[in-house]
């Protein structure tokens, strides 16, 4: 009897202890980071800009439980008849999750600046990122997958 | 038996004449002898710690008048907690280097101790705090780019500065390996002066990659985060 309190106290102290560290240091998570640049397939267009490439930087915790936190920042470089024109996306990351292909989905709430003069507004995103690329998600516009170029996209 | 008489009008009007000197002069005559001392001792006390980043020590000179004033609504997060730190981005946006000439992305978060006197970590250079997460940096202007791509290993400054309920700032600096460019051992660090991240910072040096200390975001966001991760 003293035998199997003893084991039970044991593993319940390891158990907490178990716990207690994976929640201090953020096991369970899903971190996304990436730095580059990437290009988008001939004939892209988003709201009259015609899209060739992209800048991107981001850093961003995703939990097992759906939520995330973290930054995503997405220069899309393009032209209109009037001359080159870059579309701003500065995000912030509220919810993700690890799909089972490896790949990680995230989104959250942006700043878009079209660059044309107008100020910026504020609208939903969302990206599922790869090793070799992102799609990006402006309100309910799917962009074709952005295939990186220069950097790169680490999922951890 | 004799009552009191009542307060004559000259008796009245002197009290009221001091109570306006009380609510009015000695609060101005404070702030004039106060405030010029206080801004110096703030200048002061950035300065050595801020010496590569004089656009912080404004911001933070800024936070400590304020927070002198009304310092009741102004804290930081304290004790034992998952520090952690998230940036995207681009630098710079001071003019050292073109913007978007530098691309950058990272996690890096580890349990920290929150002083609860001055906001610092006990993370230090000598004894740093073992930390996750990782790193991601390109070069956009040399050929071929640099890319800077590792883990991070540790937090060797960890600070929050006081804010308002509801808003976070502070800087952070980790260190890591990079396993991409050969340049050794990476450090970051990064400042978060407020969303949406105009006035953020970011620094990196890697053997010959220098940002040569902080640089303005010139786009993008970091964030210092007070909570547990989960």
């Amino acid at each position: 009897m003293k035998r199997m309190t003893f084991v039970f106290v044991l593993a319940l102290f390891i158990a907490t202890t178990a716990a207690t560290s994976m929640i201090l240091v953020g096991a369970g998570t899903t971190s996304v980071t990436g730095a580059g640049t990437a290009a988008f397939p001939d004939g892209t267009v988003f709201n009259g800009v015609t899209l060739s490439g992209s800048q991107f930087g981001k850093g961003i915790v995703v939990n097992t439980d759906g939520s995330a936190s973290g930054d995503f920042y997405n220069v899309l470089d393009g032209s209109t008849p009037l001359g080159p024109r870059s579309i701003t996306l500065t995000g912030l990351v509220r919810s993700g999750s690890l799909n089972p292909d490896g790949s990680v989905t995230f989104g959250g709430t942006s700043s878009l600046d079209m660059g044309d003069g107008t100020p910026a507004t504020s609208v939903p995103f969302s990206v599922t990122a790869t090793s070799q690329g992102l799609t990006l998600v402006i309100g309910t516009t799917t962009l074709p997958t952005q295939t990186l170029i220069a950097g790169g996209i680490d999922i951890q | 038996m004799s009552l009191p008489g009542r307060p004559s009008a000259a008796s009245l009007l002197k009290w009221i004449l001091v109570g306006l000197v009380t609510v009015t002069v000695v609060p101005v005559l404070a702030l004039v002898l106060i405030f010029p001392f206080a801004s110096r001792v703030a200048v002061a006390f950035q300065y050595s710690a801020d010496v590569a980043s004089p656009q912080v020590s404004i911001v933070r000179t800024f936070d400590f008048l304020f927070g002198s004033l009304s310092s009741s609504t102004e804290s930081f997060p304290t004790g034992t907690m998952t520090g952690k730190v998230t940036g995207g981005g681009t630098i710079a946006g001071d003019g050292v280097f073109p913007p978007r000439s530098r691309s950058f992305g990272y996690v890096a978060m580890g349990e920290v101790f929150i002083d609860s006197s001055t906001g610092q970590s006990n993370c230090t250079e000598a004894s740093p705090c073992p930390a996750k997460g990782h790193l991601n940096y390109v070069n956009h202007t040399t050929n071929p780019q640099i890319h800077i791509n590792g883990d991070v290993t540790e937090i060797t400054h960890f600070e929050f500065f006081p804010t308002p309920p509801g808003q976070t700032k502070g800087t952070v600096t980790f260190r890591g390996t990079d396993t991409k460019s050969g340049c050794g051992t990476f450090t970051v660090s990064v400042t978060d002066n407020g969303e949406p991240g105009t006035d953020d910072r970011f620094g990196i040096d890697c053997g010959s990659e220098t940002t040569l200390g902080q640089r303005l975001h010139s786009g993008g966001n970091s964030q210092i985060h007070p909570t547990q991760a989960k």
